[in-house]
């Protein structure tokens, strides 16, 4: 089968991919994988591996390296993993969420685990204009009858 | 701070951001600022001690143009801009806004203010469009534009100008030329005055003061200062409208992402709204923008990605700022792939300009716009209630009641109180007491009970209580005094304003209510209470005291926005004791108020010691002449009474000081305190209150909280929106996924993808 080896640069949390193609190579399924996990026996290059990032077209997926390639004499294994997320991106894009964090949609004012406390406060004071005058108020007389 | 420009019909908010910190905005005569409200002349600008220079972001121009300089050369130059209430001709409903801004030399107001305007098809200009300076119509200058040019000699001080138009037409016409060829594609457009917080100086030496000073204090010569109604309205945390726009291309295995991010302040009654516009020789729609008047915007790119623009030729259609166009769906020009651009906004889309209009003239609503149930979604709103009648504000009543018969209410000064006693008790003056005793003979024996209450108010009682306009004699039942005088209460029918402030928040997120921040008030006369912060923070506190002077309580009415939301009781008045029953009542009162003081207040007051000397002066004096009852005592044992009750006042005011340093002590001592932040107390009872705080004090108490800097791009912060995935853009972390139809992957990469979104992904 032939797989495209990449060099990508973006950390597999991310939605996106940026590639550098390493080589486009002929390699051969081991036996007894799967097409998420599958392990490719390939001839040793020692560019490949500048490689973390594969396309095989035959399974219509990318995968990335789930551990560093095993060499064996004039052969290199390559271990990958199918890049789930990367795979259906777009599929994705369009899926409904009920998001618990964003960086685009929230509200700042949500309680966040987030935020920390220290011990202790800060006291802010602020007075109204209006001062009473103990010393210069005023004396109020009720008495009965008047006129 | 943001610096903002203001016109009378539009405006700008200039993003802080690109405003060089280590450089202050000003601007001298014979520098220009260049401002413009029609193209996004200053994305990115820098501030020089020369002036302002700009990139410009879109169909350059160059800073300063020849025509540019030729209105320079003449000096007060002015115009004025168009009435916000003229009549517009048929078919026109809008105007756009477009104009710089540019200091004058000498003296004088430091800005030429162009006025253009033109119509949808561009065939020609306006010929009678009035214009106004200092209230009066101009006469109209001429068949194209500007309408407007006025010399003037003298401005600066408001006198009236001169009506005398310039005659440098054609200078004034190249320009407005210029700015037609570059604006072309605008329907029609119109300079309208701007007004700025930047500052603006009389003379250049002043601006490089200014600008050297990194104080911040030299403000000498400054020409325009901030109009502190616009102030007050900037500052206002107001309702934002905004748009949050992606653009990503998927295509050829390369990735590209812009992000743009808009925030629109709505003006005082104006609508914004968008239409939305499908091209024909397009595959995607362009939304367009309507700005009405009094609108503000500040652009903010956010997040990591490689650029945070348009790309002109993709991604807008016109580049105007009324204008700004938005792809929302689009097949790139392979078909290779669906292009994603999400667009989330709480402004109105409507299908076309015509019910954009519609919905400008109130005859459609915002329920007719396209998105109304994503705005709702968006926004969260809360319901309306539909209950009752609105009130945008409480209103209280008068207590209505006159004195006038029955009993009688007088108000005193201390001069006028001393008189009044010193004439009652003329005991050995055997026709007083006859005429005393004669006057009141409904009483029996108990004559003195005729007086039914002597309060003392620590404030003018006027200002609570309407009076009689000079002082008259007194009357005890139906003896008159002959000597003592005081001002009759007509009524008790006013409240007492004891100010207001508004109550800002500090961090504009979770921090500024509980539990991380708490609100106290300490109300004289009533106590310290614990407020709800997040009834009154963003909104101004007002509170007013209302008093009863028959018994001396007191209510603290504690507003938010007017509106009341509440209210402390206390004992405001402390009576004198004048017979043997008040002074029993009054003990009796100290000993409750004492029973239920917590002691926050109090233990920290030097005055305790003076306060129980004055209180017992008080009462010795007062028992003294109850035990003497009316005509039984003798003259000793009043003079005995009389000097205790001075030393009684005496030692009031005494205790008053001592009390101002006690209360800087426990301001301070409250530092020392984690959890509970403050005491809190009842009211006071008696003349305790006197020794305690006399103003109104608000007191926040913040824990001290860290909120990463870093956190909203690298974790987000709490959402509880729903949406498109693609909606979101930067981290997500959601635990409630559905998966699209069409997954045609296994389980196990389904349960991946799940679990990565779960713990957060960046999209």
């Amino acid at each position: 089968m032939v797989i495209n080896l990449y060099n990508n640069t973006k950390l597999l949390n991310r939605l996106e991919r940026t590639f550098t193609s390493v080589a486009t190579l002929n390699g051969s399924l081991r036996e007894g994988c799967d097409v998420i996990n599958p392990d490719i026996w390939v001839e040793y290059n020692a560019n490949y591996l500048n490689a973390n990032y594969a396309y095989i077209a035959d399974f219509n997926r990318y995968y990335y390296f789930r551990e560093p390639p095993a060499i064996d004499g004039k052969r290199m294994l390559l271990m990958l993993h199918a890049d789930a997320l990367y795979n259906y991106r777009d599929l994705i894009m369009k899926s409904e969420c009920i998001a618990d964090r964003s960086s685009s949609n929230y509200s700042p004012y949500i309680d966040d685990d987030v935020i920390t406390s220290e011990s202790g406060y800060e006291y802010y004071s602020r007075s109204l204009p209006f001062e009473f005058t103990p010393d210069s108020g005023s004396y109020v007389l009720i008495c009965a009858g008047g006129s | 701070m943001s610096f903002w420009t203001y016109a009378d019909r539009f405006g700008i908010l200039i993003d802080n951001e690109k405003v060089p910190t280590e450089k202050k905005l000003g601007v001298a005569p014979g520098n220009t600022f260049y401002f413009s409200m029609a193209q996004k002349i200053y994305e990115n600008f820098t501030i020089t001690e020369e002036g302002i220079t700009g990139d410009r972001v879109s169909k350059g121009q160059s800073t300063v143009s020849p025509m540019y300089e030729n209105i320079m050369n003449q000096e007060n130059v002015y115009t004025y801009p168009f009435p916000s209430d003229m009549s517009l001709p048929d078919g026109i409903d809008e105007y756009r806004a477009a104009g710089y801004v540019v200091p004058a030399t000498g003296r004088g107001t430091p800005y030429i203010q162009l006025l253009f305007k033109t119509y949808p098809d561009g065939s020609g200009y306006s010929t009678n469009v009035p214009v106004y300076k200092n209230g009066n119509r101009v006469e109209f200058l001429g068949q194209q534009m500007p309408e407007a040019i006025i010399t003037t000699s003298n401005l600066a001080d408001g006198s009236a100008p001169s009506t005398t138009l310039a005659t440098p037409v054609s200078a004034i016409q190249g320009i407005a030329n210029n700015y037609w060829s570059r604006l072309e594609n605008a329907d029609y457009f119109q300079l309208l005055e701007v007004s700025t917080n930047i500052p603006i100086f009389d003379t250049e030496a002043h601006c490089k003061a200014y600008l050297d000073d990194e104080s911040g204090e030299t403000d000498e010569g400054i020409v325009n200062p901030v109009n502190p109604d616009y102030e007050e309205e900037y500052s206002l945390d107001q309702k934002f409208y905004y748009i949050h726009n992606s653009f990503t291309h998927y295509y050829h295995g390369t990735t590209t992402k812009y992000w743009r991010n808009y925030r629109f302040k709505p003006g005082y009654d104006s609508k914004i709204r968008l239409y939305r516009v499908k091209p024909s020789t397009s595959r995607y729609y362009t939304l367009v923008l309507i700005v009405p008047s009094g609108m503000t915007r500040y652009i903010a790119p956010e997040g990591d990605y490689n650029k945070t623009s348009f790309i002109e030729d993709e991604n807008t259609l016109q580049t105007h700022y009324c204008d700004a166009s938005f792809q929302i769906s689009r097949v790139n020009p392979r078909d290779e792939m669906v292009v994603t651009s999400p667009l989330k906004t709480n402004i109105p889309i409507f299908g076309s300009r015509e019910d954009a209009t519609k919905y400008a003239n109130d005859e459609l609503t915002i329920e007719d716009a396209l998105n109304y149930s994503d705005i709702l979604a968006f926004e969260n709103e809360l319901p309306q209630p539909e209950f009752g009648d609105e009130d945008a504000e409480t209103e209280t009543g008068v207590n209505g009641q006159t004195y006038m018969a029955g009993s009688a209410v007088y108000v005193l000064t201390r001069s006028e109180m001393i008189q009044f006693f010193t004439e009652i008790f003329k005991i050995q003056d055997p026709s007083f007491i006859n005429a005393f005793k004669d006057g009141n003979v409904l009483f029996g024996d108990n004559q003195a009970n005729a007086i039914i209450g002597c309060m003392y108010f620590p404030f003018n009682a006027a200002d609570v209580c309407s009076l009689e306009s000079s002082s008259g004699s007194i009357w005890v039942g139906g003896w008159q005094s002959q000597n003592a005088t005081g001002r009759k209460v007509n009524m008790n029918d006013k409240v007492l304003t004891v100010g207001e402030f508004f109550l800002s928040d500090m961090f504009q997120d979770v921090r500024d209510y509980e539990p991380y921040t708490h609100l106290f008030v300490q109300l004289p006369y009533c106590g310290t209470y614990q407020l709800s912060i997040q009834k009154y923070i963003n909104k101004t506190v007002k509170i007013n005291y209302a008093v009863d002077i028959f018994t001396g309580a007191c209510t603290a009415l504690i507003y938010a926005n007017n509106i009341l939301l509440d209210s402390m009781d206390g004992m405001i008045g402390s009576q004198r004791p004048i017979t043997g029953r008040t002074a029993a009542n009054m003990l009796q009162a100290i000993t409750r108020g004492s029973a239920s003081t917590i002691g926050a207040a109090a233990a920290g007051m030097k005055g305790a010691s003076v306060l129980a000397g004055a209180g017992q002066a008080v009462f010795e004096g007062g028992e003294s002449i109850a035990a003497l009852g009316i005509g039984a005592g003798t003259q000793t044992t009043l003079a005995s009474g009389a000097l205790a009750l001075s030393a009684g006042a005496v030692g009031v005011a005494g205790a008053g000081a001592g009390a101002v340093a006690g209360v800087d002590m426990m301001y301070k001592a409250k530092n020392a305190y984690a959890d509970p932040p403050m005491s809190t107390r009842g009211q006071y009872s008696g003349n305790l209150a006197m020794f305690s705080n006399q103003k109104v004090h608000f007191i926040v108490a913040m824990r001290h909280t860290h909120r990463p800097e870093n956190e909203l791009d690298l974790f987000g912060y709490p959402s509880g929106r729903g949406g498109l995935i693609g909606s979101f853009s930067g981290f997500l972390r959601s635990s409630c996924v559905q998966l699209a139809d069409g997954f045609i992957g296994s389980v196990q990469e389904r349960n991946e993808i799940l679990q990565m979104i779960a713990k957060g992904i960046y999209i």
